[in-house]
């Protein structure tokens, strides 16, 4: 892979704080990643796998304290690069709520590029744009109170798609929907993905939701553990079990079937895929 | 209860005062303020009312709201006005006791009256007629000159738009909490003033532990969209001053100016 | 002795322009012993109905009676009868107010007036109900759990009203899902051990499926469909999609297997149950060959 296609690298890179008897905790510890521009790479894990504070290196909300991180090929340590970077990569969180900074809608999505500098006359194109990109645009000038989870998350996807983004990390953010939400936000962002070729970083902790992405990339204990195609990641049924993670539910049945003496490929994780197998 | 409050409430609209530019309508209202306190004789209370008056009809908001602005403030409105009816001295109309009231009185009670509830109005107008957004934009760019001398413009702007945006969030916050605290057998409201007062405790900390971790949820997602300060902000919606701002602040000061006519200059 | 609600009606914001009915005519009975599944996409009415059942809220038109006593009532009887009925919030971590954790869990009966040796027994007791030390625990700052811990916390803190009935707002949301199985197995215990009825809220079908022992969908502030869960998924498919709800994830595997032809038996609830039927289904498949 060329270093042209690489969005976000990281080089064994650890992240590490002093807990409150002073002793020295990882949080990452030694993690090697390189993501694709185009990509759309999920992160998996429970509470406290260091997911979150990946991401957090990848908008320099955080930098390592060992190994080196690049965005682009600038390293997220040179301050100068800062504000290049945070322009190039977006993030979106977890709560809905203590995102959005404005009380309209329209002017909380021109917040960012009016950070940057942007002419007046090309904000408001920006805001349109992303606005309409998201299907929101009939709410622009709403209050961002009254709007559903689902919605208020496309409103901050918004917010970012209007500072012209290479990259979006999302940070779970569908943990604090309902599933009519959680399926808003997962369109809207496999969408952007396709039609605009946006690089999308989602982290996650629903599997039906990792299982539509091109990779999947899972950690325990600060550690990158496994990295590969939902399919690779998730026909392990006992490695996601013991992780403590949620398996897709054909993938579970494939995998007891077979312990029952089924025959059955091991690389189903799709209900169509045990269907083709089951039913000849 | 709280929907009844209409101070600092917006009504979109597209009349005279809305298409006003922020700062004109900031800089109007601070004039007639002043001119109203120029106001002496019935006359000149009489074209400040007409004004007014004038100044409601441009705003094509329905007077209901107007009078809504001002039902909140009648306690403080006939409060002043007794309190110079019966002070004043001079020819006495009515007397008991120690109470009295004088024709000077009932006259300076009356217009002491008027002045606050021109005063209420002509405010509310302000915030009727802009928008939360545009009116803390206006009182940015009204603070900016003084930003050598230490005034944080920028900065009391976005206080003022981040606590708008919130008030709604922590409002809903607080009933939740309430809610679930009086599952648990809390009473918030009966009992003395210093045992409600300890009774708080259950909802106040809960409300600034959930306000702290919003206020710095919120604080890394501005860094994260590239916020810096004011420095080489632009806006979407940049302020510019057009013919409608020309006339109303003239039309302010053409007040100004009669006021101050029939205060000083003699007549007749 | 149960809940009833008779004809409960409930309008937010009357008089004004925001007004909004959010339950419309509510009859339902919750059984002592009940574990009760309540589900509808957000603004249903699911949140407005289970406020009713503690005397949160007082319907605007229509009554509920908990054991026979009106809860809307101001007497010390009602008074008791509201706090028979435990209420756990979505996010209850975010109601923690004390220093340590004991005397935020004794808050509740402390309210109930007990002597302070009953106040300690009851924190005793919640506290290893939710599987938290005493010893280790009692004396610690609840800030300084994690979400998991600090929910348990919470949850311990209603548990220790000794309730006979408890709502559950949306237990696991914002939980991985080892804090979820943590959760849901001590709910599963307070309803099996403690004989409590239990009232969960939930956006997730398989839990509820797993758990309840009736199902309740709302939408549109209305009771839509009530019944046994798995003769709702069975039976109901068009009336669940139309509430905005998904039928749990293995009923839609099952669901699909008979679409394609393998004659799987609808009888599923969970993923062993699946293996089995399937396995049954291949073998019939397999005779007729």
């Amino acid at each position: 892979m060329s270093t042209q296609d690489i969005m976000i690298q990281t080089e064994h890179m650890s992240h590490t704080y002093q807990d409150e008897s002073g002793n020295v905790v990882y949080a990452l510890d030694d993690v090697s990643l390189a993501i694709r521009k185009g990509e759309f790479v999920s992160i998996i894990g429970t509470n406290g796998s260091g997911k979150s504070t990946l991401a957090k290196h990848f908008n320099v909300l955080l930098t390592p304290s060992k190994g080196t991180v690049t965005v682009l090929g600038m390293d997220t340590k040179d301050p100068k690069h800062l504000w290049d970077i945070r322009q190039h990569v977006g993030m979106v969180f977890q709560n809905p709520d203590n995102q959005i900074v404005a009380a309209v809608v329209e002017e909380d999505v021109a917040f960012g590029p009016e950070n940057l500098g942007v002419e007046p006359s090309e904000i408001r194109r920006r805001v349109d744009e992303a606005l309409a990109s998201v299907n929101m645009t009939e709410y622009a000038l709403h209050s961002p109170g009254l709007l559903s989870g689902g919605q208020k998350q496309r409103i901050a996807i918004a917010g970012v798609l209007a500072m012209k983004p290479d990259c979006i990390v999302l940070d779970e953010p569908t943990a604090m929907l309902d599933p009519v939400g959680r399926k808003e936000v997962l369109e809207t962002v496999h969408r952007l993905n396709k039609e605009e070729g946006i690089t999308i970083v989602y982290i996650t902790h629903f599997m039906e939701e990792a299982v539509t992405s091109d990779r999947v990339v899972v950690m325990k204990n600060g550690k990158l553990l496994h990295d590969g195609t939902p399919r690779e990641i998730f026909s392990q049924v006992p490695m996601l079990k013991e992780l403590g993670l949620d398996v897709p539910v054909a993938a579970e049945v494939a995998a007891k079937l077979r312990l029952d003496g089924v025959s059955l490929s091991n690389e189903i994780i799709t209900e169509e895929e045990l269907g083709d197998q089951l039913c000849q | 209860m709280l929907s009844n409050i209409t101070i600092g409430q917006y009504f979109p609209g597209d009349s005279f005062l809305h298409r006003m530019d922020p700062r004109a309508k900031i800089v109007a209202t601070m004039i007639f303020i002043i001119a109203i306190f120029l106001a002496e004789t019935t006359l000149a209370y009489t074209l400040v009312g007409l004004f007014t008056l004038f100044t409601v009809a441009l705003s094509r908001l329905p007077m209901r709201l107007v009078w809504n602005s001002v039902k909140p403030l009648w306690i403080i409105i006939v409060f002043t006005m007794g309190v110079h009816v019966f002070t004043t001295p001079g020819t006495m109309i009515w007397q008991y006791g120690f109470l009295h009231i004088s024709e000077e009185g009932l006259r300076m009670g009356s217009y002491m009256a008027a002045r606050l509830v021109f005063l209420i109005i002509f405010s509310s107008l302000l915030t009727y007629t802009t928008s939360p957004i545009r009116l803390t934009d206006g009182i940015e760019h009204l603070l900016n000159p003084f930003r050598r001398f230490g005034v944080p413009a920028h900065e009391l702007a976005m206080m003022m738009t981040i606590a708008l945006r919130f008030i709604p969030t922590l409002l809903e916050e607080t009933d939740r909490i309430m809610k679930a605290q009086a599952s648990r057998g809390a009473d918030f409201t009966t009992g003395s003033l210093v045992k409600r007062a300890k009774n708080m405790v259950p909802l106040l900390v809960p409300l600034f532990i959930s306000a702290f971790r919003r206020a710095d949820e919120l604080a890394v997602a501005m860094e994260a969209r590239c916020y810096r300060g004011g420095e080489n902000r632009t806006r979407m919606k940049e302020l510019t001053i057009t013919s409608y701002d020309y006339i109303g602040i003239a039309g302010v000061l053409v007040i100004t100016v009669v006021l101050l006519v029939l205060r000083f200059v003699p007549i007749g | 002795m149960p809940i009833i609600l008779n004809n409960v009606s409930y309008v937010y914001g009357e008089h004004t322009p925001f007004r909004k009915e959010a339950l419309k005519g509510i009859n339902l009975t919750i059984n002592e012993g009940d574990f009760v599944g309540i589900i509808g996409h957000t603004g249903s009415g699911k949140s407005t109905l289970v406020q009713h059942l503690n005397g949160l809220l007082h319907p605007t038109t229509g009554q509920v009676t908990i054991d026979g006593v009106d809860a809307a009532l101001k007497t010390e009887e009602a008074k008791l009868m509201r706090h028979k009925v435990g209420m756990v919030f979505q996010y209850p971590e975010h109601q923690l107010f004390e220093e340590t954790i004991a005397q935020d869990i004794a808050f509740g009966p402390k309210n109930l007036g007990l002597s302070a040796d009953e106040v300690d027994a009851r924190v005793r007791e919640a506290m290893d109900f939710v599987g938290l030390d005493y010893e280790t625990y009692a004396n610690r700052s609840p800030f300084q759990l994690s979400g998991g811990q600090m929910r348990r916390v919470a949850i311990a803190g209603v548990v220790a009203l000794n309730p006979s009935y408890l709502i559950l707002d949306e237990p696991s949301a914002g939980l991985d899902p080892f804090g979820r199985e943590e959760i849901f197995q001590k709910i599963i215990d307070l309803h099996a051990k403690k004989g409590i009825t239990v009232v969960l809220v939930s956006h997730n079908m398989e839990d509820i499926s797993r758990m309840a022992n009736r199902l309740i969908v709302i939408d549109n502030g209305k009771i839509q469909l009530d019944g046994k869960p798995i003769d709702i998924f069975m039976n109901k498919r068009q009336e669940l999609q139309s509430a905005g709800v998904d039928v749990p994830p293995v009923s839609k595997l099952v669901e699909y297997l008979r679409d394609r032809g393998l004659p799987v038996s609808q009888q599923v609830i969970s993923v062993d149950d699946a293996v089995k039927a399937i396995e049954v289904a291949l073998k019939e498949v397999n005779h007729a060959k």
